[in-house]
């Protein structure tokens, strides 16, 4: 057999019949886009997503909530994490090298000169310049006496320095929370949007001591990251913490943990989980087009095979076995479906750069999104050919051609 | 070059009764020989065309094609004898539409190993006189020159037997005699060469004929 001129034989019947294979190919071509726009657009924000969770989050670290123990029979423990229980971690396990504790303080009133904003306010320690990978512009970060000695010292977002300070130099300035004087000591490194939403360059930083004692009032954390020496040894330290802080807090061993730790790991799994709506799901939806495009395409072979039936015949007698004429109409199926599918990404590439041109410039095409979507063209081409190209294959030559 | 023995075969009515069309054919074409099979409608002698052109087989009987017994072979080995020994030519050209000259003349050699399939549908193509209608569709061409597509299309495989069911049939006087005229070109080269007719003038110019009725062969002439 000449496969070449097979091939172009075929070929040749899809372009002389222009209309026809424009009705195949158009489903074809809406689907495959689709399920590129669909995927890349999941994919990009998921990428996004986990990004900016590394940012929060590195590779060798470990956050704890003190969350308290889960409902378990309607009662609710409160947790009880202090930072005397981070130091005790730190003391027990060589290979946490550096803790940091958390105390968010809600929402307050920061006041200068008249000028007041409602803004969230957060205590920290001096080792979470380190711990949590973010430093001052402007300024300097929180000093070990400052923590010690709870001072009214404040580190501001610099979009808070923006709306709070119009242009002045907020450095050594006296802010105003809750009616108290806090002295701006430097300008935090913009971090952008967390992953909730929040924005993290319009805040106020506080000592965590002095949150707890002078704000709070209480002598429990909200939370806190450590860091482990080595991202390997995450996942083995994760216990080692459990128990230390099990054994402080004198749980029994049928109570619960009152508290939550969480590895980078688990946090991108929950966050991948959570995006299944943005990533499979949604671009699932595409199946339904090439599903209604495969039909299409069945049912306008089909009809071609009738109308071909000489053409059938003809091959035959000039000596096409019953396994070349299936092929041949297998092939057309085919060759339509897969130039479509090529001419749907190209659609789908051509609008995602349209709306990272106007939008989103980060948006990018992703490559799964491609291989997914000739893939389908692919499974379409043959299941639509099929049955088009069983009949054609078991046509007598003497009924063919009569 | 081909043998019959006894062929036989009925169809079922769509009443359910059965047909016989061919009554138990015996026959001999010699190698060279230019035949005609001639008879009245409904005699049978398409039936028998379809079997001699392996695009039906016998119910009872043997059949041997230059020395082969191809009765009882499978649909792909009777494939090949088609693509490799038999050049078909019909009453309705059987041309494709939308497919050029030299493309319809390609046709069977996509089912043979032939090297430079292009050259040999020219080639081909030429030997008809058609050298300057080889990138025509068949809707721009006359009767006649489909008719010769059609026929260089049977002989680019070089096959030792054409056969040609009423290939003047549709055709007007002039081109009738043209037709005519390259068959029997071919024939002179050393093809054999078989004729379905209604037409007894034309069959008067062959070699052989062969007349059926009622699915009997009742005559054999040699002119």
């Amino acid at each position: 057999m000449n496969t070449r001129l097979l091939v172009a034989s075929s070929t040749r019947v899809l372009t002389r019949y222009k209309l026809r294979s424009f009705f195949m190919s158009l489903g074809i071509i809406i689907g495959v886009a689709a399920l590129v726009v669909m995927r890349s657009i999941g994919s990009s924000a998921e990428q996004d997503m986990l990004a900016k969770i590394e940012r929060m989050f590195s590779a060798s670290s470990m956050t704890i909530m003190n969350s308290g123990s889960a409902s378990r029979a309607g009662i609710r423990k409160p947790g009880k994490m202090t930072i005397e229980d981070l130091d005790a971690i730190g003391e027990q396990l060589d290979q946490v090298v550096a803790w940091s504790p958390s105390v968010y303080g809600g929402d307050r009133e920061v006041v200068y000169r008249g000028r007041n904003r409602s803004l969230r306010i957060v205590g920290k320690s001096d080792r979470a310049e380190f711990v949590s990978g973010r430093g001052v512009i402007e300024g300097e970060f929180f000093s070990e006496a400052d923590v010690r000695s709870a001072s009214r010292v404040a580190l501001i977002g610099h979009k808070t320095a923006e709306a709070l300070f119009e242009g002045e130099d907020p450095l050594g300035k006296q802010i105003q929370i809750e009616g108290s004087p806090y002295r701006v000591k430097g300008v935090l490194e913009p971090h952008g949007i967390d992953p909730h939403g929040m924005d993290l360059d319009d805040e106020v930083h506080v000592p965590v001591t002095t949150m707890m004692r002078r704000l709070l009032n209480i002598e429990i954390i909200g939370s806190a990251k450590l860091i482990i020496s080595n991202a390997n040894a995450v996942d083995s330290t994760v216990d080692q913490v459990a128990d230390i802080l099990r054994a402080r807090h004198r749980l029994a061993d049928d109570e619960l943990d009152d508290f939550s730790i969480y590895t980078p790991t688990q946090v991108q799994a929950l966050v991948r989980e959570a995006n299944r709506v943005l990533t499979v799901y949604l671009p699932a939806t595409a199946g339904i087009a090439l599903l209604v495009a495969a039909i299409v395409i069945a049912n306008i072979m089909l009809i071609s095979v009738r109308e071909r039936i000489g053409e059938i015949g003809l091959r035959k007698a000039v000596g096409a076995t019953d396994r070349q004429i299936g092929g041949q109409f297998l092939l057309e199926s085919l060759a339509i479906t897969m130039v479509s599918g090529g001419l749907g990404v190209a659609l789908g590439a051509g609008i995602l750069l349209a709306i990272a041109r106007t939008v989103s410039p980060e948006l990018q095409i992703a490559t799964d999104s491609v291989l997914l979507g000739l893939l389908a063209a692919l499974v379409v081409g043959v299941l639509a050919g099929y049955l088009p190209a069983r009949q054609a294959a078991l046509q007598e030559p003497v009924d063919a051609l009569r | 070059m081909i043998k019959l023995r006894n062929i036989k075969k009925s169809f079922t009515r769509p009443d359910q009764s059965r047909l016989e069309v061919l009554k138990g054919i015996d026959c001999e074409v010699r190698r060279g020989d230019f035949a005609a099979i001639v008879g009245p409608s409904g005699s049978g002698k398409s039936t028998l065309m379809n079997i001699l052109g392996l695009l039906d087989q016998p119910d009872e009987g043997e059949y041997a094609l230059a020395g082969e017994v191809v009765s009882g072979l499978g649909s792909t080995d009777l494939a090949g004898i088609r693509n490799r020994q038999i050049g078909f030519v019909f009453q309705q050209f059987h041309l494709l539409p939308r497919t050029t000259a030299i493309e319809n003349v390609e046709l069977p050699l996509i089912y043979s190993d032939a090297d430079r399939p292009e050259q040999r549908a020219v080639d081909s193509l030429c030997s008809v006189g058609l050298e300057d209608r080889l990138d025509h569709y068949p809707s721009q061409l006359s009767g006649g020159q489909q008719q010769r597509v059609a026929i260089a299309r049977a002989l680019v495989t070089d096959p030792e037997l054409v056969l040609a069911d009423e290939p003047t049939g549709n055709l007007d006087q002039d081109s009738t005699g043209e037709i005519m005229e390259l068959l029997l070109d071919l024939n002179r080269t050393g093809r054999t060469i078989l004729l379905i007719t209604h037409d007894l003038e034309i069959a008067t110019r062959c070699s052989t004929v062969l007349r059926i009725e009622d699915g009997r062969l009742i005559e054999e002439l040699a002119a």
